[in-house]
């Protein structure tokens, strides 16, 4: 963080790179626009510009942890049921009756190949490589979901995930 | 269909090749990308499907051979299409009046690179049968 404002900071004023390093240093847990002015730099209002925008940008990124929504056992099966939409191969008839009872080869009429492809996109959605030994358990729709559910440990109700995000509610005192 | 090991060769093989069309970026003509993609895909499903057939042990391994030989020249030449080869050396191309001996027939099967073994040999008419063909039609 110190390094980007040396680095913006220096650009401003190439020729007071020494004292700008040495006030910044003493007064690195004060930072605020009525310190920076006492260093009776030329221009100080555009180093505060450019200090407080660099500053928030890296206190809000530092405080929020970015995890996904944790996944229920509805989200897989919208998901499943969508890429299985999404396959060509079906025709358009059968495309909206897919249930979970749905068997790939008996009712929809796909060869093994098609089945290949079905489970090669499902690993491409879901972002796990799924082994060759597991392709024969995976015929029908209901087969495809619980084996998701076990491999990405889905639970029923998820708990409530507790990060340390800052609130955007008491946030707006940073704009 | 008996789940033995070559029915699983075959399925890897298959896979590879679909995961190979989702990743393919095309290097000579970059707004060909797509439409590579796309060849590679109809190709394999194709080409699989024609040769579901076949039962011979050591043909089906001929064939896997002919998928990673494909595999292996597409990724090395960034060109997935085939490389077409003509007549082998010291043969003469087919007319209509000189007799083709089942050994030239042999020669020119056998000479077939190994990537090309799905695809038939075409039967070059001369022209003056296609002329008169055209006629009739």
């Amino acid at each position: 963080m110190l390094k980007t404002i040396f680095r913006n900071g220096c650009r401003l004023r190439p020729t007071f790179n020494i004292c700008l390093s040495t006030s910044l240093s003493n007064r690195l847990h004060t930072l605020s626009p009525s310190n920076t002015y006492q260093n009776g730099q030329v221009w100080p209002h555009v180093f505060v510009l450019r200090r407080t925008s660099i500053l928030d940008r890296h206190i809000k990124d530092a405080g929020q942890m970015r995890t996904p929504p944790p996944l229920t056992p509805r989200d897989i099966e919208s998901r499943v049921l969508r890429i299985c939409n999404e396959y060509d191969k079906i025709q358009e008839a059968q495309k909206n009756k897919i249930a979970l009872e749905t068997h790939f080869m008996n009712d929809l009429g796909l060869d093994s190949l098609d089945h290949v492809e079905i489970i090669v996109a499902l690993e491409n959605e879901f972002g796990f490589e799924i082994p060759d030994a597991d392709y024969d358990k995976l015929y029908t729709v209901k087969a495809v979901v619980d084996y998701l559910k076990n491999r990405m440990h889905v639970v029923e109700r998820p708990k409530p995930v507790v990060s340390s995000a800052s609130d955007p509610r008491y946030d707006e005192h940073h704009h | 269909m008996s789940k033995n090991l070559t029915y699983f060769r075959v399925l890897q093989l298959y896979k590879r090749i679909i995961k190979l069309s989702h990743s393919w970026q095309a290097i000579d003509h970059p707004s060909k990308t797509y439409e590579e993609q796309k060849y590679i895909r109809n190709e394999a499903r194709e080409l699989f499907r024609k040769n579901k057939h076949v039962t011979d042990p050591t043909e089906i391994e001929e064939h896997i051979r002919e998928g990673e030989a494909r595999i292996e020249l597409a990724c090395h030449y960034r060109n997935p299409y085939p490389r077409l080869v003509n007549l082998p050396t010291y043969s003469l191309p087919p007319s209509h009046n000189r007799i083709r001996f089942k050994s030239e027939y042999e020669i020119e099967h056998i000479s077939r690179p190994i990537y090309l073994k799905s695809y038939e040999i075409k039967e070059e008419l001369s022209d003056s049968e296609e002329q008169s063909k055209t006629n009739q039609s």
